[in-house]
Parts: structure tokens; C-alpha cells; sequence
């Protein structure tokens, strides 16, 4: 079966197949500009033109309560209406434009445009499972980078992910929902997530032979030093660690792709080695390794960064440096 | 008028002197309660828990806020519920409780035609419609199926209603103290397609400071007072509905403590203001 590639930006590959996964609804904050155009690519498809970040998410919440799929893509300023989403157990799909994670849902880190489409669609399939029912959140900053990404069509998906069910839907019955202090059923939906994410990630592979999961590695098994990163700062990175490789250094990387779920198998990876880490904020994976070396980024780092991460990587250091 | 500082013996003994006040309304309602009555689903919630309901809230007396909502019941029975946060009634109607009640309706009303009534209804605080204004503002610029009621409890003499900065199809004040042209108005809604909105006056006699049994009276002073009008205004042309028998506005702001705070001049402005407002209305004028 031959594949057609297209040239798509991040944010009409979202609205590309969020018309293949059937979904109902998307709301958007009118301060992404580039979404008001991708838009049309999502065809049969309820379109809101939202004014804030709260606003879109909540429009995504209340089509779901009516059991209707829908996803909200906002810039970032949105941990309360998730967290308010989480405790309705409603699974809703919120797409992030930013680093700022949200502790409250599923978090997904696509690296590369290819990776966004493929999570977005295990996401529907994850977070509508019976056992789950919780939103789930992709973290992307890149919105202009263009690049060729297969789409797959309606009736592949269709046998991936089934109709969408809710239990406790509105309109039926006199049904009363309201944001509930179900921390610990939550805590328990996302220790069921882990066994979803397995079962989807095979299915993708049989049928688009792509591989997904929780984590990616490169050259850790005989490396003395590894340096740990999340979504688009791979993309450096990986050259980063090439290079240093060519001098002779024995350097690793981890690409880790979801977090809640945290999958604890990344610990053999990382088990008596110096280990780095590269992210946006204050971060948990230091006591994996033998030293505690995190830097905290704003911004994608450069060849200069990378230089100075290594430093100290290999000197032993520990500490956190904002960069 | 009784003083407001007292006892909850004698608050509780105080429940059966709510029926002298309340023979006002009940001219209006006998008609409409033949047409349809409440039925509340008692009995699907018996089933469930097995315990009792009490119908009504003995937390806040005479709050007006509820005799808002219990009416709008009547014409939007079947219809879903968007409540802002702490609503007490919210059980007994599919609803759902956010802090953004615009917003979630928005989401909501794209797939209305699904439902039994096709209607969905917003009914929130005057706290978080001025919180929210944007998105209430956006959302009636989008033009969405919506009807947004919003009991105001906290209106001042000086301030302007919600109704006036919103610019849609369908906007409209009404207030408790006149059930029957509140109910009008709720009608129209419910007939119209595209956004609407109805800001409904409801006194609350905790903070505003008057005894359990007045809010009815006291409701009707602020529109005899010409400082809370009863009109509406479709399609950008406005229309007074309703007008009452003309009292000085002296009166009303001497009637409970919360307004005891002006001085006669400010009074004597206040009075302009409104002759003024109300010759702007006849004329057909919002702004």
C-alpha cells in the first residue's frame, strides 16, 4: 500500500485528522492565527472561534458532556479547566502550544509534526476507553514548522477507534454534573492508561508501522552519560549527541514521549549512569540516575548550550542551571 | 417594616408570616400553574439513595434568586441547565456547573437539535457574569442558540443592568416583583432562535439588608423608582413593557439598609438619572 505524503503545518495537521478521527467540535482561541486558516481542512466538522483559552476548553467540555468528540487548541493558559475537565471525567483532547504541562490529564510530547498526527489519533482511542475517561493533553510548541506527514484516511481510522460512549451523558435523563473531589479515581484511571497505550500502540503499528510508546532511546545501551529531553528539544539534541559520539564520548539520549503515565521502565534505562536533564519546568527524573544535573529551558537550545550541558555532564556536576 | 438583625428562633417562626407578602404574586400565577405544572423527579432520586427530598431551600430565606429560577422552570422545563457555581436547585434538571456558563453552552448548542426541547439555558450569578463579560459578549457576537438568564443580586442604584452592554437579538430586564412580565419575556425567549438575554432583578435579604418576606415588595420598588426599568430591546429598538405606579426614589433607598449609604444630593442625581433614562427608553433609545 502505497502512501501519499503532504507538506502540512502543525496546525492543519491537527485539522486534517481530526476530520478523519469523526471529531464533532473544534474549538480554537482566535490568537492562534494560523489555526482560523488550517480550519478548513476539517470538513463536517462544528467550528467555534473562541476569544480566550478558558472559553475554547470550556466549549470542548460542554460537547463532550453531550457525548460528542471534540478538541480545543488553546496557548497554554489552561490547568484549571483541565483539571475541572479531569474531575467530570470527560475526554476531551486539549492541544497545548507551549511547555507549560498540566498535571491533571494524559500527557503526550509529539517530537515531530508525524508524531502529533499519530498521537492525536491513540489519544481519542486512550482517553474514550471505559476504564480511563480522562482528558488527555498534547504538548507541542512548534506552530509553523512545515513538513511531510502522512495523514491517514477515514475508514483507517474507523476500525482503530469505535463511536464514542459516555455513561454520564446529559439530555436523558435528570443527570447533575459538577466539578467532584475524585483525586484517587483518577490516580486509578491513569494507572489503567498504561495497558491502553500498550494495546494502541500495537495496533498502530500493525496497521501505519509507526512506533509509539512512553519513551524513545539512542545509543544508551554502553553510554556512561545520558542526557534525558522532552517533545521538539530532541530534534537538537539528537544532533548534539551525534557529534559528541564522532569525538568518542560515550553519550546517550532518552526521548521520553508520555508523562502521566509515567512508564517504570525507563528506570532500567537509566540505572547507574550520570543522567541531564532538558526541560521547561522543575522536573521529577533527577532521582533516576546516580547525579542530579537538570537545566531549565524557555526556548529550543543551540550548539552553544549543548556545548555547556556536556561540561558538565562529564565533570560530575549537580544542580539546577536556568539557561 | 420589620428590623433586620434577629434571631433564627425568630427567623424560623417568621416562615408563616411570608404568606401575607406573597398573596402579591399569586393574582399572576394561578393562571399559568393550570397550564403546567413543575413535577420534580423525586422519586428518581428516592430510588437511588433512598432518602427524602425537600422541595425548596431552607438555607436561604426569601432569596429571590430562586423564585427567578423556579419560574423560568415553568416555560423551560425540558430544556438543559448551565448554572454558575453554588446553585442549590441544580439537581433536579439535567445541568451542568461551570465557572464559564457562556462558554459551555456555546459547545453545547452546536448539537442542541438532539435534545427533547432543543433549548439550552444559561442561569448564573451576577458575580460571574461580570467576571465573564468577554465571553458572554463574544458569544453574542457568534450569534449562538442560548438563552442567558442572569439574576442580579447585587445590583447598585448607580450602575447601569448587563442588558445594556450586551448587544444581541433579544435583551430584556425584568424583575421579580412583576412574575407576569418576567414570564412574557421568558416566552419570547423561548420562541426566538439566536442569542438572548434576560437580567432579572432578585432581591437577596442577607446582604441587602431587609426582612425574609419583603424581597417581592422591594422588588417592585425598584422599578416603580423608574431606577430599574422594565424593558426590552429587539433588533437595537427598545420598548418599556411595563409601568408601574411612580415612586420617588427617596423611597426605595430608604426601604433596606444597603442604600442607606447615599446623601439627598446624590439622591436628587440619582432621581435625574432616571427621569432621564426612562424618557430615553419611550423615545426608543437604548444608548
Amino acid at each position: 500500500m502505497t502512501k501519499t505524503l503532504e507538506l502540512l503545518t502543525a496546525s492543519e495537521c491537527i485539522a486534517a485528522t481530526a476530520a478523519a478521527c469523526r471529531v464533532d467540535l473544534i474549538a480554537y482561541n482566535q490568537s492562534i492565527q494560523e489555526f482560523s486558516k488550517a480550519a478548513k481542512k476539517a470538513q463536517h466538522t462544528e467550528i467555534v472561534a473562541a476569544e480566550s483559552d478558558s472559553s475554547a476548553c470550556h466549549a470542548g467540555i460542554g460537547a463532550e458532556a453531550l457525548e460528542k468528540r471534540a478538541v480545543a487548541v488553546t496557548e497554554g493558559n489552561c490547568q484549571e479547566e483541565i483539571a475541572f475537565c479531569a474531575s467530570l471525567r470527560l475526554p476531551a483532547i486539549f492541544i497545548n502550544y507551549s511547555l507549560h504541562r498540566c498535571s491533571a490529564a494524559l500527557n503526550f510530547f509529539p517530537e515531530n509534526n508525524q508524531e502529533l498526527v499519530d498521537y492525536l489519533i491513540m489519544a481519542h482511542k486512550i482517553a474514550e476507553d471505559k476504564k480511563v475517561m480522562m482528558p488527555a493533553v498534547l504538548n507541542f510548541n512548534n506552530k509553523g514548522m512545515r513538513e511531510a506527514v502522512h495523514v491517514p484516511t477515514q475508514q483507517s481510522t474507523e476500525k482503530i477507534i469505535p463511536k464514542i460512549r459516555i455513561a454520564h451523558r446529559l439530555g436523558k435523563e435528570p443527570v447533575y454534573l459538577a466539578s467532584q473531589k475524585n483525586e484517587h479515581q483518577q490516580i486509578a484511571a491513569l494507572t489503567n492508561a498504561e495497558n491502553a497505550i500498550k494495546k494502541t500502540t500495537e495496533q498502530m503499528w500493525q496497521k501505519f508501522r509507526r512506533k509509539a510508546g512512553f519513551y524513545e532511546t539512542c545509543m544508551t545501551e554502553d553510554a556512561e552519560h545520558i542526557l534525558i529531553s522532552i517533545g521538539i528539544n530532541t530534534i537538537n539534541s539528537k544532533k548534539a549527541i551525534a557529534s559528541m559520539r564522532s569525538q568518542g564520548k560515550k553519550v546517550g539520549l532518552l526521548k521520553i514521549k508520555t508523562i502521566m503515565p509515567f512508564s517504570q521502565e525507563i528506570k532500567k534505562v537509566v540505572e547507574g549512569k550520570n543522567v541531564a536533564v532538558l526541560d521547561a519546568n522543575h522536573n521529577v527524573y533527577n532521582e533516576l540516575g546516580k547525579t542530579a544535573l537538570s537545566f531549565i529551558t524557555e526556548d529550543i537550545p543551540g550548539e552553544k548550550d549543548f556545548e555547556e550541558i556536556f561540561k558538565k555532564l562529564t565533570a560530575g556536576e549537580s544542580g539546577t542551571y536556568w539557561m | 417594616m420589620k428590623k433586620f438583625s434577629r434571631s433564627l428562633q425568630q427567623a424560623k417562626a417568621g416562615l408563616t408570616g411570608c404568606d401575607k407578602k406573597m398573596e402579591d404574586m399569586e393574582e399572576y400565577l394561578p393562571e399559568i400553574q393550570q397550564e403546567k405544572k413543575i413535577e420534580i423527579p423525586t422519586e428518581l432520586y428516592k430510588q437511588i439513595t433512598g432518602k427524602k427530598v425537600f422541595k425548596g431551600t431552607p438555607n436561604i430565606l426569601g432569596d429571590g434568586s430562586l423564585l427567578a429560577l423556579k419560574l423560568s422552570q415553568q416555560i423551560f422545563d425540558k430544556s438543559v441547565y448551565v448554572f454558575s457555581e453554588n446553585n442549590i436547585l441544580a439537581g433536579f434538571v439535567p445541568s451542568l456547573i461551570t465557572k464559564n456558563p457562556a462558554a459551555t453552552a456555546t459547545g453545547m448548542a452546536r448539537f442542541s437539535k438532539g435534545l427533547k426541547d432543543n433549548k439550552i439555558v444559561c442561569f448564573a450569578d451576577s458575580q460571574t457574569t461580570k467576571a465573564t463579560l468577554p465571553s458572554i459578549i463574544a458569544a453574542a457576537e457568534r450569534d449562538e442558540n442560548i438563552t442567558y438568564i442572569c439574576n442580579n443580586a447585587e445590583w447598585l442604584p448607580k450602575k447601569p443592568s448587563f442588558a445594556r452592554l450586551i448587544k444581541c437579538h433579544y435583551a430584556a430586564t425584568a424583575s421579580v416583583g412583576f412574575p407576569e412580565d418576567y414570564i412574557l419575556k421568558l416566552r419570547k425567549c423561548h420562541a426566538k432562535n439566536g442569542f438572548r438575554f434576560i437580567d432579572v432583578l432578585a432581591p437577596r435579604p442577607e446582604t441587602w439588608g431587609f426582612d425574609q418576606s419583603n424581597t417581592v415588595s422591594i422588588a417592585k420598588l425598584a422599578s416603580q423608582s423608574k431606577l430599574w426599568p422594565l424593558y426590552e430591546a429587539e433588533d437595537g429598538f427598545a420598548k418599556i413593557t411595563k409601568r408601574p405606579d411612580v415612586e420617588s426614589v427617596e423611597r426605595y433607598v430608604n426601604s433596606h439598609e444597603r442604600t442607606k449609604i447615599f446623601s439627598p444630593e446624590e439622591i436628587n442625581a440619582l432621581q435625574k438619572a432616571a427621569d432621564r433614562f426612562s424618557k430615553q427608553l419611550s423615545e426608543g433609545f437604548l444608548f
